[in-house]
């Protein structure tokens, strides 16, 4: 038993000595410099495109949702200019009919 | 006695978010303050200074293209992050069975002093050490990793992982067990059989 107990605090010293010995070590004087190099390009673009990127992909991801959805914008948008110009007749018209009748017989040459 | 897991008490977390900007000097600042350490416990693993920055290199690449992808957000210590990457890609290295390129033995690649050492391009190339002293120090941790590996080279990969972690990097049970991912129990058998190896060895020597 004590012989035991001697060889397992003999171990201990030894590993204890080779953690003190091995604690000097240092990497090579160019590492980091190969690390850099190493470093993938890539990767070099910054995160917040890439991030963006990836949602909008994420989002487009399936052109079965992607296509229906730029459709109905356009639609929507189309709806509500229209409205929005209607909106504009009727304000105008009911706060002064001369003057909107004036400004829409403008708006009508311009086109 | 318990060791510091780690060296650099500097915060290094605001570096992570100007590298998941593409920060690349921040990122070069992330290696000088965490490559010594993290070559030491790969060294201590694998037994090989070269074939440990080969792993640190990989890690450090792993790393990289985790944060600008954002997969590493930064509610993690990062060296602490870094350090398991590390013991990971050193336990992939030992499975992998990889041959070491470069000789163990101290002098062979660098001068007697390491003030100075030849690339094998023949350009030469600044020495890391600031010091003589320094330099000798690096020599004899050398030779010291090379008998270190002797030892550890009778030692299952588990046990050996195991035993490095505890004794050389001061680790508790509950953080290596944390570190690979198994349970505390399972790393006090491990440690228990990795000291009865060595001192059957022993006995038997």
């Amino acid at each position: 038993m004590s012989k035991r107990r001697n060889v397992d605090a003999e171990i201990a010293q030894d590993l204890d000595r080779l953690r003190a010995a091995t604690h000097g070590i240092v990497p090579s004087a160019n590492f980091a410099s190969r690390v850099m190099a190493a470093l993938p390009a890539s990767s070099l673009l910054p995160a917040a495109s890439s991030k963006s990127s990836s949602t909008l992909f994420a989002v487009g991801r399936s052109w079965r949702v992607a296509v229906p959805m730029a459709i109905g914008a356009a639609l929507a948008s189309l709806l509500w200019a229209r409205a929005a110009a209607n909106n504009y007749e009727i304000a105008a018209l009911v706060s002064d009919p001369v003057q909107a009748q004036a400004e829409l017989a403008l708006g009508e040459s311009a086109w | 006695m318990r060791m510091d897991v780690y060296e650099v008490e500097d915060d290094l977390q605001p570096l992570v978010a100007r590298i998941a900007q593409g920060d690349q000097a921040a990122f070069e600042t992330l290696v000088h303050a965490t490559s010594a350490r993290l070559v030491r416990l790969s060294s201590r693993i694998v037994g090989d200074l070269s074939a440990a920055e080969d792993v640190v290199q990989e890690s450090y690449v792993k790393a990289y293209q985790a944060m600008m992808s954002g997969k590493f957000d930064g509610r993690a210590k990062v060296q602490t992050w870094l350090y398991r990457i590390v013991t990971n890609g050193s336990i992939d290295w030992l499975r992998r069975g990889q041959v070491a390129g470069r000789s163990l033995v101290p002098g062979v690649g660098k001068s007697a002093t390491g003030a100075e050492a030849v690339s094998p391009e023949g350009e030469a190339t600044m020495s890391p050490f600031a010091t003589a002293e320094a330099a000798v120090a690096a020599v004899e941790a050398r030779a010291a990793l090379a008998e270190l590996t002797r030892w550890l080279n009778q030692l299952p990969e588990e046990q050996r992982v195991a035993l490095v972690l505890s004794a050389l990097e001061g680790q508790s049970n509950r953080e290596i067990a944390a570190l690979l991912g198994c349970s505390e129990g399972a790393v006090e058998q491990r440690l228990v059989r990795a000291r009865t190896t060595l001192r059957k060895l022993r006995e038997q020597s």
